[in-house]
């Protein structure tokens, strides 16, 4: 089952494409066409993205916490999807202008012939990563968790349609199917084996449920594969759908060119009326010639039909079109994932008033949910209670509305009023109350209550916002605070209020 | 107006005469059909594409507290510092292949004097953003230290001056991203002047190529290591925040080592250190401790420890000695050792565990069945760890070594 295996896939396909980029820089040489050499360094391009999924899954494996990284490196698959997403972003570019270049400097394919056997050698590859990939890149479900848990399955069905390519474009729609046609043998193929995982998988969380799972039978990667590691291998995926699309446009310009193409022959006076050179005025110098030589004017040669010259580009323009649009929903997810964002599954103003209306909770600050990678999501939250004993009997229950939701790693941080100090305000104890508030990481929305004076309200505003040199910009900046924010403040207020 | 107003009302007016300097030289390009000129717009437009990513960074990284983000959109400086760089380092891949291309089959400049022109406007246009920047960002940066001193704030410690250089720091970190582009125009509008130059002081004419048609590539293939070398440094930092790695200044086993010497603490352990953006740094725990009082004690304390390493948002959570569970391993990961795989450090493989006074012993014993798993280990691994419990009976023989352990920690109290 090696090509179950994600690293075994890159591997292989690296190996596949760099080999095929030296054949095309070789056949490039021998034939010194220009245009051969450019794709192979598309070519060489796509080594690079699947290098650096190489790399972000070697590194994700180490999900143990280290001197370091508290966390493990698990999130090395979002950032190595992210820079794929970037590169893809400005290969795009390059390709655009390249376009833009081709646009207003046509040139003709010389030796289509060539141009053919080597496009459709690159359509070939391109398709087998595409087979490769595919099953991570649509729909490639069978593989997440299989645990028994309500909210798991909820996960699924919010990312189940994530993965796949969005609708929508004419072209994209007919790509689409064009690859899920030709890749329907790979993932019957892979399905038996997917059905086979998926029972194996079963009796392992039986295993977890009932004991100490001291032993995996599998690879741990292979049970653990989940939505980051989707992420990474969808940055691999449309790398190499790029490449397959440049394939398929460089194969139907070389054919057309082929068969419709009036070359120049080499001897003879010829007009090439698309290319806008200065031996244009040559050319229409020596037609005049010619028709002077009135006997002669059969043999002027015109090149031709123009339009070819310029289908190259206008299919280059379409392609990066279609590339953008899938690059971006990508691009969105790990930057919103890095940018720690409570994942799209959890509401937590819903969370926060659930956490709110337990018995023997008086407050609930400081409440931050964010996704580390995959379906690893974080959450810590201060809790004020009155004694101690009241917390003993609610922290199994804070626990559990946090699972609920999918939150696994909580830090919860119980703070007693009766005890130190003062009531209603109940924050972050002593040392960092004053001195540091600009570096706590948010000190603020929960804490500037009207209760507090102006100074300390400043104080706390100040927190808030960026380095402030001079009391008069602090006020300008309090009135620039979005009114998000303002909102956060008052309910905090109704806390306090209740809470006395 | 504070600064920051001020830098983003910069970049917007460096993003419009962008479009417009792209504009022009786009329609010149066509209508004199030069190649050169298009590929310097394309330049332009690629320098326009930074800085709206910086744009975008730093204004929404002023959110504070949004409903999908519960820590504002502070790190949005670094994502799009990061953005920037890895955009800047795939363009000096491509123009690393053209730079390729053209000495296999290089070429002269054609209308040296044309060329020579456009380059030197794109040189001061470049020299006068890059200006624009500095003034803005760093210069303004060194004022701020010295007025540090003289804020009428009372309360501010003097702490807070290599405080707020941090703050500016993360927003430094997204400048220096836009200012990674323009470093690179500048440099190769250089290079297009001096090729431009050499074409025009020595005419080619119909000749073949000689060595003036090799600079064009040479000095490109130069600027490239140039801004490489720039950019990752730029990488670098960037990764270390948005990785979650433990901050630069921070030193976890010394931590670790001093919180376990707090007195009431048992054991800590799912300690996680890291930075949100800006020197903003924020740790997690859980210590284990014998009653509540011994819990309030020790939190005071403890947040003083993470106070003098520079760290400012600590939450604890505090576990009750309970004699059923196992000592060393968190009592409450979440309501069922099924959500295993969903927590953030598996706790089937052994958590950063440690615990108060018997960090020797453990070390000793622990550490003989470690070097049998030495194959499975990296060097970076703080060796306390234990090894992978690989079945149920090396859990059993932890459990055994922490047994004696609650009626010693009881005759201490």
């Amino acid at each position: 089952r090696w090509w179950q295996n994600r690293r075994a896939r890159l591997l292989c396909m690296l190996a596949l494409t760099f080999l095929f980029f030296v054949v095309e820089v070789v056949v490039s040489r021998v034939t010194s066409s220009l245009a051969m050499l450019s794709d192979s360094f598309h070519m060489l391009s796509d080594v690079m993205a699947l290098v650096v999924a190489l790399v972000a899954v070697r590194f994700a494996q180490r999900t143990r916490a280290t001197k370091k990284n508290t966390f493990g490196w698990v999130r090395a698959e979002v950032m190595g999807a992210l820079v794929n997403a970037v590169f893809l972003t400005a290969l795009c570019f390059t390709i655009l202008l390249e376009a833009i270049e081709r646009f207003t400097e046509p040139h003709e394919i010389q030796q289509p012939l060539v141009v053919i056997g080597v496009g459709v050698a690159g359509l070939i590859i391109n398709l087998l990563g595409l087979c490769l990939f595919n099953h991570h890149g649509v729909g490639g479900h069978g593989h997440s968790h299989g645990h028994g848990h309500s909210h798991s399955g909820r996960q699924h069905s919010r990312s189940g349609p994530k993965p796949e390519q969005p609708p929508g474009d004419g072209e994209a729609a007919l790509h689409r199917e064009e690859t899920s046609t030709l890749v329907e043998n790979c993932s019957s193929s892979n399905g038996v084996s997917q059905e086979k995982l998926g029972d194996v998988k079963d009796d392992m969380t039986d295993l977890q449920v009932n004991g100490n799972a001291g032993h995996y039978p599998l690879d741990v990667e292979e049970v653990e594969e989940d939505s980051s590691a989707q992420l990474n291998m969808r940055g691999v995926f449309l790398h190499v759908f790029g490449d397959a699309l440049g394939s398929v446009i460089v194969v139907v310009n070389a054919l057309l060119f082929y068969g419709l193409w009036n070359p120049c022959p080499k001897d003879g006076p010829c007009f090439n009326p698309c290319v806008n050179s200065h031996c244009m005025e040559n050319a229409t110098l020596s037609q005049i010639f010619h028709r002077a030589n009135k006997s002669e004017q059969e043999s002027v040669m015109v090149a031709g039909p123009c339009w070819l010259l310029y289908l190259d580009p206008v299919l280059c323009l379409i392609m990066v079109c279609i590339l953008l649009y899938t690059t971006y929903p990508l691009l969105r997810e790990s930057a919103l994932i890095l940018l720690q964002t409570v994942p799209k599954q959890i509401d937590v103003h819903s969370l926060n008033s659930k956490l709110r209306t337990l018995e023997g909770v008086e407050a609930v600050h400081e409440l931050h949910i964010w996704q580390l990678a995959g379906s690893r999501i974080i959450g810590t939250a201060h809790i004020k209670c009155p004694d101690p004993s009241t917390y003993m009997m609610v922290a199994k229950r804070i626990k559990e509305i946090f699972h609920d939701e999918g939150i696994h790693a909580t830090t919860i941080q119980p703070e007693f009023a009766s005890v130190g100090s003062e009531s209603g305000r109940g924050k972050c104890e002593f040392p960092c109350r004053t001195q540091c508030a600009l570096k706590q990481c948010c000190g603020t929305g929960e804490d500037s209550t009207a209760k507090k004076t102006e100074k300390s309200s400043s104080l706390s505003i100040s927190c808030s916002e960026v380095v402030i040199e001079f009391p008069k910009t602090r006020r300008t900046k309090s009135e620039s605070i979005p009114s998000v924010k303002l909102e956060a403040n008052t309910d905090q207020n109704e806390q306090f209020e209740s809470s006395l | 107006m504070g600064r920051y107003s001020g830098r983003s009302s910069r970049l917007i007016f460096m993003c419009v005469v962008s479009l417009v300097l792209f504009a022009v030289e786009i329609s010149v390009a066509y209508v004199g059909n030069s190649l050169s000129l298009a590929s310097d717009a394309f330049a332009v437009l690629s320098h326009l594409i930074s800085m709206i990513i910086g744009l975008f960074g730093v204004r929404i990284s002023r959110i504070r507290w949004h409903k999908t983000n519960t820590f504002g959109f502070i790190r949005a400086d670094v994502l799009g510092a990061f953005g920037n760089s890895v955009f800047a380092t795939a363009l000096m891949f491509s123009i690393f292949v053209e730079a390729i291309k053209r000495f296999i089959n290089p070429q002269k400049t054609e209308k040296a004097l044309l060329v020579l022109i456009v380059g030197i406007a794109g040189l001061c246009f470049n020299l006068f953003n890059y200006v624009i920047f500095m003034d803005c960002c760093y210069c303004r940066s060194h004022q701020g230290d010295t007025e540090t001193g003289d804020s009428p704030n009372d309360q501010k410690s003097p702490e807070e001056g290599p405080q707020k250089k941090k703050e500016k720091k993360s927003e430094a970190l997204n400048i220096r991203g836009v200012l990674l582009h323009v470093m690179g125009d500048a440099l190769g509008s250089v290079v297009v002047v001096v090729t431009a130059t050499i074409f025009h002081v020595l005419p080619l004419g119909n000749a073949p190529c000689n060595w003036q048609c090799y600079i064009d590539p040479s000095l490109t293939i130069i600027m490239v290591v140039i801004i490489l070398s720039s950019a990752f440094p730029l990488i670098k930092e960037t990764s270390i925040i948005l990785l979650q790695m433990v901050p630069k200044g921070v030193n976890m086993q010394l931590l670790t080592d001093r919180l376990a010497r707090v007195p009431g603490v048992s054991s800590l352990h799912e300690v996680h250190v890291w930075e949100l953006a800006g020197g903003k740094n924020i740790a997690t725990l859980h210590i284990k401790c014998q009653t509540a009082t011994d819990y309030q004690d020790a939190a005071y304390k403890i947040r003083k420890v993470f106070h003098e390493a520079g760290i400012h948002s600590v939450t604890i959570q505090p576990e009750y000695i309970d004699h059923k569970t196992s000592q060393l391993l968190c009592s409450s990961p979440c309501i069922s050792k099924a959500c295993d795989s969903q927590l953030c450090c598996s706790q089937q493989k052994p958590p950063l565990t440690k615990t108060n006074g018997y960090t020797e012993k453990n070390d000793s014993f622990l550490s003989t069945p470690h070097k049998d798993n030495g194959s499975s280990k990296n060097d970076v691994e703080i060796p306390i760890e234990y090894p992978l419990a690989e079945n149920s009976t090396k859990n059993v023989k932890n459990c055994g070594v922490s047994d004696d352990k609650p009626q010693l920690s009881s005759t201490r109290l």
